[in-house]
């Protein structure tokens, strides 16, 4: 059975969201929280199977809950649920791990689409998103950058299904393209993603090795 | 030694000279060498005036004051040319040789503690040894007379050595070297000519000496010209250098003055964009999570979607508050997804025709706004109004302007909504948003054959 987390700071947005998964999930167990310390807690004493994370909240940011999650419990999905459209948003929760995203003001049958194809294993990604991650590999494939990263890089065929949705072409269509199924494109998303999270934290180690968090280096 | 003789004194002596060279000079030849001696004196003794005055005025001229006491020695040599006076002679020759030596030498920088006591030795010795021996004329006072040319001589080929051009120095260096070469090797010629002449003519030497003796008074008036040359041209030099470093103390301050001024520019940036920011997070967590809530729990369909649209003009808004130029090229996939993904939706085929060459354009961030809002506007009609089943939406970018077309194969708007072409379609806006941007929007519809809206906004 599912086991979802729901954290978000409105009420009334939170019946909402919850009515949502209920659509989706029927005979799903949810937990629900409005602050992010509650949702750590959370994280360390229940399992879960989804976690529906809002990024804007009273006592921090949903990215937190993201990272404790992908430390914790590697296996959950978790889904972005945000005001916030744009990449400088959502790219730091890309980064820590999240699946994918919802935006919040979509209407109710867009959003229970994309839940279900996010729970069928189908991420979102947008071109301004595609963007960003192809020139965060660019960046880290430099020679300046650190040897240990390059370990985690993209495809070619990643990165022309990255390029092919910078330039606006839906995951369908460029499964059409490049005579891919659905299913496959939808690996390559979520090949990305699980990249994109890898090289940043291997990142962010090797940022808190040069600032000495670790004691000696 | 007298660095500032009164000048009235020294023109004195001068005058008296030609008379004194007269009485020596029975034949014209000689008559005119005394002459032209005389006038050299002259000369010898201003020079001297105006040597004194600028060595006088100038510590690092000092050793000027040598080439005044050669020139005294000299002028007074000649004024003294009186037997009464004869006495004087060797004095004032020995203190030539030592004045002249000295001021070849430190010319150079060349400096000897012993030469300096050899000459003041000298200039007791030479007349002391005569004074004893009784007058100049027997055979220790030409010996002497030849010690001291020879000195001359040996100070002038040396001075000269020590000026010699050295490899890899500057083109000043060698002209330098060609002048004092020209000033000197005459003199020192003469000079030793003179001794040859007194050891083997007599009579020669008699017609040829005055002749020979002008070259060393005329050297003095050379070098004193030189050095007077030489501090006009320090002088020059001086400007220079000083409005050099008034160009640079210029520049210096035009440099701090931009650095400045950038340094504000970006604090002002800076301090711009971070309010932005807070007025974009304020807008979203406040007001954003309060349309929100209306759209999500509102029960009219109706006061929702105003909510919504609300939400993506407020998104949009803030949007062209914070954000950086947009490239073309960027923009144009994220309205492709975006319109494709609708028009999908909807189940209406949707034909997106880009330019075909890489664009390298970038739009304003409030161009990119006001154009996605009129794009997503004219999709929201197609969707909502038109009833078409196929829409095609090409961009080029013409003679620096960028044209965005969106055709639909509708019913077209009808016929009684034209001349108030709006009623919830949004026409009036999306013109006067065009206009915003300095371009213009297009409205094409009759009844049947569809809308054709034609975007055009500059670069």
């Amino acid at each position: 059975m599912n086991h979802i987390l729901l954290l978000e700071d409105i009420p009334e947005i939170r019946a909402w969201l919850k009515a949502l998964i209920k659509q989706v999930f029927a005979n799903a167990q949810i937990t629900e929280c409005s602050r992010v310390q509650d949702a750590l807690s959370l994280v360390n004493g229940q399992r879960f199977t989804l976690a529906l994370l809002d990024l804007g909240l009273p006592d921090g940011s949903g990215v937190e809950v993201i990272a404790a999650l992908r430390e914790k419990q590697p296996e959950v999905q978790s889904v972005i649920v945000t005001i916030h459209d744009d990449d400088e948003h959502l790219f730091p929760a890309l980064q820590a791990g999240a699946f994918g995203y919802l935006l919040k003001e979509q209407s109710r049958e867009l959003l229970v689409e994309q839940l279900q194809r996010m729970s069928q294993g189908e991420p979102p990604l947008s071109p301004s998103i595609a963007r960003k991650v192809i020139a965060y590999f660019a960046a880290q494939a430099k020679p300046s950058s650190q040897a240990l990263l390059h370990e985690v890089s993209l495809t070619d065929r990643e990165t022309e299904v990255l390029l092919r949705v910078a330039k606006g072409f839906t995951l369908p269509e460029i499964g059409v393209q490049l005579g891919l199924s659905r299913h496959t494109i939808a690996d390559y998303v979520k090949q990305i993603y699980r990249k994109l999270n890898v090289s940043s934290r291997a990142e962010a180690a090797l940022e808190a090795q040069r600032l000495g968090l670790f004691g000696r280096n | 030694m007298a660095r500032r003789p009164p000048p009235s004194f020294l023109l004195a002596l001068a005058l008296l000279c030609p008379v004194a060279a007269q009485a020596q000079a029975p034949t014209t030849g000689l008559y005119w060498a005394a002459t032209l001696h005389a006038w050299v004196a002259a000369m010898l003794a201003l020079m001297a005036t105006v040597v004194g005055l600028v060595s006088g005025l100038h510590p690092r001229e000092r050793p000027a004051s040598f080439l005044v006491g050669m020139m005294l020695s000299w002028v007074v040599l000649r004024a003294a040319a009186a037997p009464s006076a004869a006495g004087l002679r060797p004095l004032l020759m020995t203190l030539l040789v030592l004045c002249g030596v000295q001021y070849l030498l430190r010319q150079m920088n060349w400096k000897r503690g012993w030469i300096d006591h050899a000459l003041l030795i000298q200039c007791l010795v030479v007349p002391a040894s005569l004074l004893w021996t009784g007058g100049q004329v027997g055979i220790l006072g030409t010996v002497w007379h030849a010690v001291l040319s020879l000195e001359l001589v040996a100070a002038m080929g040396w001075a000269l050595w020590l000026r010699r051009p050295q490899v890899g120095a500057d083109e000043a260096q060698p002209r330098d070297f060609g002048l004092m070469a020209v000033l000197l090797l005459p003199t020192m010629a003469a000079l030793v000519a003179e001794m040859l002449l007194a050891a083997t003519s007599e009579s020669l030497w008699w017609t040829a000496s005055p002749w020979l003796g002008l070259m060393l008074p005329l050297l003095m008036l050379a070098l004193g010209l030189q050095l007077v040359s030489s501090v006009a041209h320090a002088r020059v030099d001086a400007e220079k250098r000083i409005a050099a470093i008034e160009q640079r103390t210029a520049e210096r301050i035009a440099e701090v003055e931009r650095s400045h001024g950038q340094l504000a520019e970006q604090k002002l940036e800076q301090v711009t964009e971070r309010e932005r920011k807070r007025i974009a997070a304020d807008l979203h967590d406040d007001l954003g999570a309060k349309l929100l809530t209306i759209v999500h729990t509102s029960e009219s369909d109706r006061i929702s979607t105003l909510a919504r649209e609300a939400l993506e003009e407020m998104r949009l808004s803030v949007r062209g508050l914070t954000g950086k130029p947009v490239h073309l090229i960027d923009a144009l996939g994220d309205w492709r997804a975006e319109v494709v993904s609708r028009l999908g939706q909807a189940n209406i085929l949707a034909e997106w025709k880009s330019p075909a060459e890489d664009v390298e354009h970038t739009l304003q961030a409030r161009s990119y706004v006001q154009t996605t809002r009129i794009l997503r506007e004219s999709v929201s009609n197609i969707i909502k109004h038109s009833g078409a089943t196929h829409a095609t939406i090409s961009s080029a970018v013409q003679q620096g302007d960028f044209i965005l077309t969106i055709q639909d194969n509708g019913q077209g708007i009808p016929s009684e909504l034209d001349g108030r072409l709006d009623r919830g379609h949004g026409m009036a806006s999306m013109k006067s948003r065009a206009k915003q941007m300095h371009g213009q929007c297009l409205v094409e519809s009759g009844p049947g054959w569809g809308t054709v809206i034609r975007l055009t906004i500059p670069l």
